[in-house]
């Protein structure tokens, strides 16, 4: 049987399908709506404003009870916190003098455990200086300590055209003078103008109270994760965070991040895949690791242990993650024999970690200076392959305290930038 | 075939609708996932040059790093089709699961026993019966005593491993309630969402300040305590409870459960830390704050009521013990195994559940 096509509705036609639900219904609903006299009509909208006003009234009251409950505000290892005017904290440098002449014993308060140890603590409550106090004429040296305290209270708040990417470095007003630091800090605030990024500076000393060894020669590097996680708290909406060591200064200023390192592809290039974690370990980085998701990127040196001149970590869950397992009390006590090794131990543990972390060669961010090999190269036309040339983005002078010529390196190179 | 050929309109209608339906599902359940994922998309391109499918070993890269929930389903739907998706419940996969961990050590270091395995079928029965009248997921898990958690510093890494796998098995759920052996929902007419979920801010409190008996410092420093909640745990006489806790699909329970055990602290603990897992989570509380944003404490009778045994040092208080009266959820023989009997009191509470649950017309079936 062949089934012919029937139609009977014929476009224009007045017969239709009649729903056999209820929605002809409406219409009568109308109907008696109209026979209604004013009184009752009145009635029934007065009552319908009232429900609705009711139903009003109980969702905001509804609100009230729900927000009883009111929790602390999110803060750093200080309670009270100054806003910063702008998006470059660093420190009063000029103070270093001062601060070096009054000494970390003179900085914070020595408190003797219930074991017998005496240890710096840091006071969380410390109350910032007001502006009124600052005025006033005080002792020199009572303000040059007020405002090393108040330094770390600094927060960022300001929501529009909050910088998305933050320059993370620490100065030592011990072992470095003053014109050098103005240097370093002046090299970061440059690079940080040209690409609209923070700057956030912090003294090496600041951080001496959450240290197990309290000092900074042997323990300088357990202070970057502390200055990160510090800087990811003052300034809440970057997205990317990139540690410079002192020892280090930005070359090429005219590079943005996200061109460079942030860009999935430059990444690439410089990608360790399957290649282990630590020196001699059989945990090796992933050869199918997804440079998409990469949340940590750590360089690593040609001897393949951790060059923690520049490092980059995202502000978001892993990055907090990271960075606080880190800082840990707890994980700081055992007994490491740096900080290399106890970053090598979390992430080769973690694979969650391993995964989101981007373990590249150092030459694509901060490749080490070598005075004998540049001099060399320039002479023989053998470019160095790992060592700094001109052209990448940072120079990490690593090893200039053997040679003693730190102060002396960093404004050479400072020098060279202005050009 | 006449007297029905006046229904060939509406047979129309309906079938063309019908067939609409199936089509738009259709169409919406095609992955086109890298249409509006860069990385993705970039990702799908690297699979074809790396051997290994991206989705296997990355399967959980792709968050969008806040630590929410990874997985929505939904993402890439149209809105009709979400919602259509939505109302019909498609995809029949339960949004809360109850993970309850069975076997406690299988038998490996003592023979179980008769009311070893009564009490196990008792406490499975309870958990099926009620999963299934809320529509909810069970898995029921076995800790048997392994070898590779036998090495002092792998103790208690049992029950992160445990969750993790059920993430794994059901990873688009929502919630998972974790539950030990010895337990006995009292109320099986009280649902999840109904007693916890659509009030969460109100039964939950985020800060130790009411009840602190470990003495946890409570202010430290990066804690936001705007983010949402994704563990609930209820704390005890003695500290932080885990027979009986709620831990949400999401990046930050991923990433807890990938560094609650961390053998650096372990090794350093492992003599002090009795309570293996409890304690290693009360340390990391302790110092963490983005471990402590995340975390909301219930009341203890809310999920996890105690019988007059245990915290037995405290009797009388009225935050720790079940009451039928007031209609407590659950209850937890905990430590039933060390000087009580596991057994008794299981009798005892099952005979009250009967009691409590049953209806008139049930005497007429004796």
């Amino acid at each position: 049987m062949v089934l012919k096509p029937k139609y009977k509705l014929k476009p224009g036609s007045k017969k239709s399908w009649k729903w056999p639900l209820g929605i002809s219904k409406l219409g009568s609903l109308q109907k008696s709506f109209k026979q209604l006299t004013p009184l009752q009509k009145k009635l029934i909208s007065i009552l319908t404003a009232f429900t609705l006003l009711l139903y009003f009234l109980s969702s905001v009251f509804q609100m009230k009870s729900s927000s009883g409950k009111v929790y602390p505000i999110e803060h750093g290892y200080y309670q009270n916190e100054i806003p910063a005017s702008r998006q470059y904290i660093f420190p009063y440098i000029e103070h270093g003098g001062i601060l070096k002449e009054i000494g970390i014993k003179g900085l914070f308060n020595l408190r003797t455990e219930l074991d017998g140890e005496t240890k710096f603590v840091l006071n969380p409550q410390d109350k910032p200086l007001s502006d009124e106090e600052k005025k006033k004429p005080a002792d020199q040296i009572l303000l040059v300590k007020k405002s090393f305290l108040d330094h770390g209270k600094l927060i960022y708040r300001k929501e529009n055209n909050h910088p998305e990417i933050v320059i993370v470095t620490l100065i030592d007003f011990e072992n470095y003078p003053v014109e050098t630091m103005v240097n370093i800090v002046q090299n970061r605030v440059d690079y940080a103008q040209k690409h609209n990024y923070g700057v956030y500076v912090r003294w090496v000393q600041e951080f001496i109270p959450m240290l197990k060894y309290q000092d900074t020669e042997h323990n300088y590097e357990f202070i970057k994760p502390l200055v990160m996680r510090a800087a990811m708290h003052a300034f809440p909406k970057a997205k990317h965070l990139m540690f410079v060591d002192q020892d280090a200064i930005i070359m090429k200023k005219n590079l943005p991040l996200e061109q460079h390192i942030l860009n999935p592809k430059v990444l690439e290039t410089g990608l360790l895949r399957t290649t282990p974690v630590v020196p001699g370990s059989n945990i090796k980085t992933y050869k199918n690791f997804q440079t998409a998701g990469t949340k940590i990127i750590i360089p690593q040196g040609s001897d393949g242990v951790f060059d923690l001149s520049a490092f980059l970590v995202s502000t978001d869950l892993y990055g907090k993650a990271f960075l606080e397992f880190l800082i840990d009390p707890l994980f700081m006590d055992y007994a490491w024999s740096s900080f290399k090794s106890s970053l090598g131990h979390l992430l080769q543990w973690h694979p969650q970690l391993l995964k989101r972390t981007a373990i590249v060669t150092n030459k694509i961010i901060a490749p080490t200076y070598d005075p004998v090999k540049g001099i060399a190269a320039k002479n023989k036309d053998t470019p160095p392959v790992l060592h700094y040339t001109e052209g990448d983005l940072v120079i990490s002078l690593n090893g200039c305290k053997l040679r003693g010529s730190c102060a002396s390196d960093i404004n050479t190179f400072y020098e060279q930038t202005k050009k | 075939m006449s007297q029905f050929s006046r229904f060939k309109k509406p047979i129309l209608v309906f079938l063309t609708v019908i067939f609409l339906i199936f089509w738009i599902r259709d169409n919406g359940s095609k992955p086109s996932v890298s249409a509006n994922r860069p990385d993705i998309a970039q990702a799908l391109k690297n699979s074809q040059t790396v051997k290994y499918p991206p989705n296997l070993l990355n399967r959980y890269l792709y968050g969008n790093g806040e630590g929410d929930a990874r997985v929505d389903s939904t993402q890439y739907m149209s809105w009709w089709n979400k919602l259509l998706y939505k109302l019909t419940n498609w995809s029949h996969e339960p949004k809360i699961v109850i993970i309850l961990a069975a076997n406690e050590g299988g038998g490996v270091l003592k023979w179980k026993n008769e009311q070893d395995w009564a009490i196990e079928r008792l406490s499975i029965n309870n958990k099926k019966t009620y999963a299934k009248q809320h529509g909810y997921g069970l898995t029921i898990k076995d800790q048997t005593v392994a070898k590779r958690y036998s090495h002092e510093f792998r103790e208690g890494w049992q029950k992160v491993d445990i969750l993790r796998q059920a993430m794994r098995e059901f990873p688009n759920a929502e919630w998972f309630w974790w539950l030990d052996l010895d337990t006995l929902i009292m109320e099986p007419q009280f649902s999840l969402e109904d007693h916890i979920f659509n009030r969460l801010e109100n039964v939950t409190s985020r800060t130790l300040q009411d009840f602190n008996p470990l003495n946890i410092p409570l202010d430290i420093p990066y804690v936001d305590y705007t983010e949402e909640l994704n563990l609930l745990i209820t704390q005890d006489c003695g500290g932080f409870n885990l027979g009986s806790f709620l831990i949400k699909n999401t990046e930050w329970s991923h990433m807890l459960l990938e560094l609650w055990w961390d053998p650096a602290l372990y090794e350093q603990k492992h003599m002090y830390w009795e309570h293996k897992e409890q304690d290693a989570l009360e340390a990391l509380y302790a110092s963490q704050g983005w471990i402590r944003s995340r975390v909301g404490f219930l009341p203890l009778r809310s999920i996890n009521s105690f019988p007059p045994g245990a915290c037995s040092e405290f009797q009388g208080d009225k935050r720790f013990f079940y009451n039928d009266q007031e209609k407590d959820f659950m209850v937890n023989m905990a430590g039933c195994n060390f000087g009580r009997d596991c057994w008794d009191e299981m009798q005892y509470y099952t005979r009250l559940l009967e009691d409590k649950n049953r209806k008139w017309f049930s005497r007429l079936f004796r």
